[in-house]
C-alpha cells in the first residue's frame, strides 16, 4: 500500500520520501542528463518538500505529483543559475564535460539508446521520463508541465519518434 | 494506435527498452534523503481552520461585518422618528424625505434674518387630542418653538397642520384658548357640527404667550407639519422713528420762521404749506409706526385642522420602530452597494491591468522555461 501524505492523519513524510525517491531521481536524471547534478537536485527537492509540507493539499493531486512539481521547479532554478553562471564566465566547458559522461541514463541501455537520449533536449527527455519511466497518465503529466494533455501527447510522440530515429541511425552507422 | 497507457504502440520496443532500466538512487543519496526526512518535524495536525484560513476569512468577514454594522447602526439611529438624530440623518441625506414637508426651517429666521419660508415636516407626535379639558402642554413643541425676542420687535408667524379626531370640538377649543390668552380670531372656517373634514382658522395671540400658544395648540392633535417664521422689524421701526424725529425738528424750525414779522405774505403762505405738508407726513409715519408695533405685539398662528380621512398626508401608520429600522438598514445597505459598485467601476481597470501583467509575466516565464528545456 503506497504511503500517502494526508493533512488530517499523521504524516509519514519519511515513507513518502522512501517511496518516491527513485522516481524523483529518475525524472531529474532525465531532465538534467547528469547523475551528480540529479542527485544534488533530488536532495534539494526533498529539502523543499519538507519546508513546504504544510502547503501540500492532497485534494489537488498525489504526493508523487507534488514532489515531481517541486523537482521540476528545483531543476529549472538550477538551469537558470547555470545559464547565468555560463553567461558570466563565458564558457561552456562544463556543458561539454557533462556531455561526454557515459552510462548516464542506465547501465543496461544500449550505447545507441544512451546516445539518442543524450541527443534529446531536456524538455523531450522530461516528457519521456514522466510518461514512460514514471508511467504518469497524460493528464497528470500535462498539468505538471503546464500544458494541455494534447500538447503533452504530441510532445511525447515527437520525442519518441526522434529517439527511435536516432537509435536506428546509430545502429545503421 | 495507442496502447493502454496512451503511448503509440509503434514505440512498443523502445518503451520496453526504456523501462527495462529502473532508475534507482544511490545509497549515498538515499541516506541523504533519509536524513532530511528524519530531521523534519511533523507538521501540526490540521483543523477546520486550516481549510478556511483565518486571513482569508478575515478578508471577507471584516468588510462585511463593518458594512452590516454601519447599516444596522444607521437604521437604529434613525428609526426613532421623534428623536433629533432622525432629523440629523435626514439632513445628511438630502434625498430622504419623510412626511409632507421639505427641509427644516424651524426658527431659522430667529436672529432677524429673513429667509424664504419652508414647510417643515415633523414626525407625528403621539399626543392625540383627548378632550377639551386636557390642559397638557406639548413638551416637544414647547421646547422646539423659538421664543420671540423680548427686546426687539418681530413679526411672528406660525403655521400648524394638525390631525385631530374631533374637528368641531378641537376648533372650539382652539378659539377658547386663544381668547383665554388675550388673543383674538382673525378668521375661522369650519362647520359647527362637523366631526370629520378640515377646518382652517387664523388667530392672533400676544407675542409674550406665543410659545405657550403653539405648545397648547399642537397638543390638540398630532402634528403633521409646522412652519414658524420670525421677521425682525426693529430696524424698520428705528428708521421710521428717525424720520419722524427729523420731521418734528423741521416743523419746529418752520414754525420759528413764521414768527418773523418781516415775512411777506407769500413767504408766510409758503412756510405754512410746508408745515402742513410735513405734519401730514409725520402723522402718516406715526400711524405706520403704531400699526407695525401693534402687529409685532401679536403673533399670527394659522391652524389647519384635519381629521384622519381628510388629511392630505397619509398617516405614517406603517411599520413602526422595528419596521422603520429595517427599512433604514435596507436603505443604508443600498447606499453601500452603490458605493461598492462605484469602487468596483473605478477599480476595474486596475484589476484588468493587474491580470494582464500577471498573464504576460506567466507567458514570459513559460517561454523562458521552454528555452531552458530546449537544450
Amino acid at each position: 500500500m503506497p504511503a500517502t501524505l494526508t493533512r488530517r492523519s499523521q504524516i509519514d513524510f519519511a515513507a513518502v520520501c522512501e517511496e518516491n525517491l527513485d522516481g524523483v531521481f529518475g525524472y531529474l536524471l532525465y531532465l538534467t542528463g547528469n547523475r551528480a547534478v540529479a542527485e544534488d537536485l533530488t536532495a534539494e527537492t526533498f529539502e523543499r518538500a519538507l519546508r513546504r509540507l504544510r502547503r501540500f493539499d492532497p485534494r489537488r493531486g498525489t504526493a508523487k505529483a507534488w514532489l515531481l512539481t517541486l523537482a521540476r521547479s528545483t531543476a529549472l532554478d538550477h538551469f537558470r543559475s547555470e545559464q547565468r553562471r555560463r553567461k558570466r564566465e563565458g564558457t561552456y566547458a562544463l556543458l561539454d564535460a557533462e556531455a561526454v559522461e557515459s552510462d548516464v541514463f542506465g547501465h543496461t541501455y544500449s550505447p545507441a539508446l544512451e546516445a539518442a537520449l543524450r541527443s534529446l533536449s531536456a524538455g523531450e527527455r522530461e516528457v519521456v521520463a514522466l510518461r514512460v519511466l514514471l508511467d504518469l497518465d497524460g493528464e497528470t503529466a500535462a498539468r505538471l508541465l503546464g500544458i494541455s494533455p494534447t500538447a503533452c501527447s504530441t510532445r511525447l510522440h515527437r520525442a519518441l519518434q526522434k529517439l527511435e530515429e536516432k537509435v536506428r541511425d546509430d545502429v545503421r552507422a | 494506435m495507442s496502447g493502454p497507457d496512451g503511448i503509440d504502440e509503434r514505440f512498443g520496443t523502445l518503451v520496453g527498452e526504456l523501462r527495462s532500466e529502473e532508475q534507482t538512487a544511490s545509497t549515498e543519496l538515499r541516506e541523504r534523503v533519509r536524513a532530511i526526512a528524519a530531521r523534519g518535524p511533523e507538521p501540526p495536525a490540521t483543523t477546520r481552520r486550516d481549510r478556511f484560513p483565518r486571513r482569508r476569512l478575515a478578508l471577507v468577514l471584516v468588510p462585511v461585518c463593518a458594512l452590516v454594522a454601519v447599516a444596522v447602526g444607521a437604521g437604529l439611529l434613525t428609526s426613532g422618528s421623534s428623536t433629533p438624530s432622525r432629523r440629523a440623518f435626514d439632513t445628511l441625506m438630502p434625498g430622504k424625505t419623510s412626511g409632507s414637508g421639505g427641509s427644516s426651517q424651524h426658527g431659522a429666521a430667529f436672529q432677524g434674518v429673513t429667509k424664504p419660508p419652508a414647510i417643515r415636516s415633523l414626525p407625528v407626535v403621539k399626543s392625540p387630542y383627548t378632550g377639551p379639558q386636557q390642559p397638557g402642554l406639548n413638551a416637544y413643541a414647547l421646547q422646539d418653538t423659538p421664543a420671540p425676542s423680548g427686546s426687539r420687535h418681530q413679526l411672528y408667524t406660525a403655521d400648524l397642520r394638525l390631525r385631530v379626531s374631533d374637528l368641531s370640538a378641537t376648533t372650539k377649543q382652539a378659539i377658547r384658548l386663544t381668547r383665554g390668552w388675550g388673543g383674538y380670531v382673525i378668521s375661522v372656517d369650519y362647520g359647527s357640527a362637523q366631526k370629520a373634514g378640515e377646518a382652517y382658522l387664523v388667530v392672533r395671540v400676544p407675542i409674550a404667550k406665543v410659545q405657550t400658544a403653539v405648545a397648547r395648540l399642537t397638543a390638540l392633535g398630532s402634528i403633521v407639519a409646522d412652519h414658524v417664521s420670525i421677521q425682525d422689524v426693529q430696524n424698520q421701526l428705528n428708521h421710521r422713528y428717525s424720520r419722524m424725529q427729523a420731521l418734528r425738528v423741521k416743523i419746529t424750525k418752520l414754525r420759528g420762521k413764521l414768527t418773523d414779522q418781516s415775512l411777506t405774505q407769500s413767504q408766510r403762505e409758503f412756510f405754512q404749506a410746508a408745515i402742513a405738508q410735513n405734519q401730514a407726513a409725520l402723522v402718516n409715519l406715526e400711524q405706520q409706526q403704531q400699526s407695525q408695533m401693534t402687529r409685532t405685539s401679536f403673533a399670527t398662528v394659522s391652524l389647519d385642522l384635519q381629521t384622519k380621512k381628510a388629511a392630505a398626508v397619509p398617516p405614517p401608520s406603517g411599520p413602526g420602530r422595528i419596521g422603520q429600522a429595517l427599512s433604514d438598514i435596507g436603505h443604508v445597505l443600498l447606499v453601500e452597494a452603490e458605493v461598492l459598485l462605484y469602487v468596483l467601476l473605478i477599480g476595474a481597470p486596475f484589476v484588468i491591468l493587474g491580470v494582464l501583467l500577471w498573464l504576460s509575466r506567466r507567458t514570459l516565464r513559460r517561454r523562458s522555461e521552454d528555452e531552458l528545456l530546449a537544450r
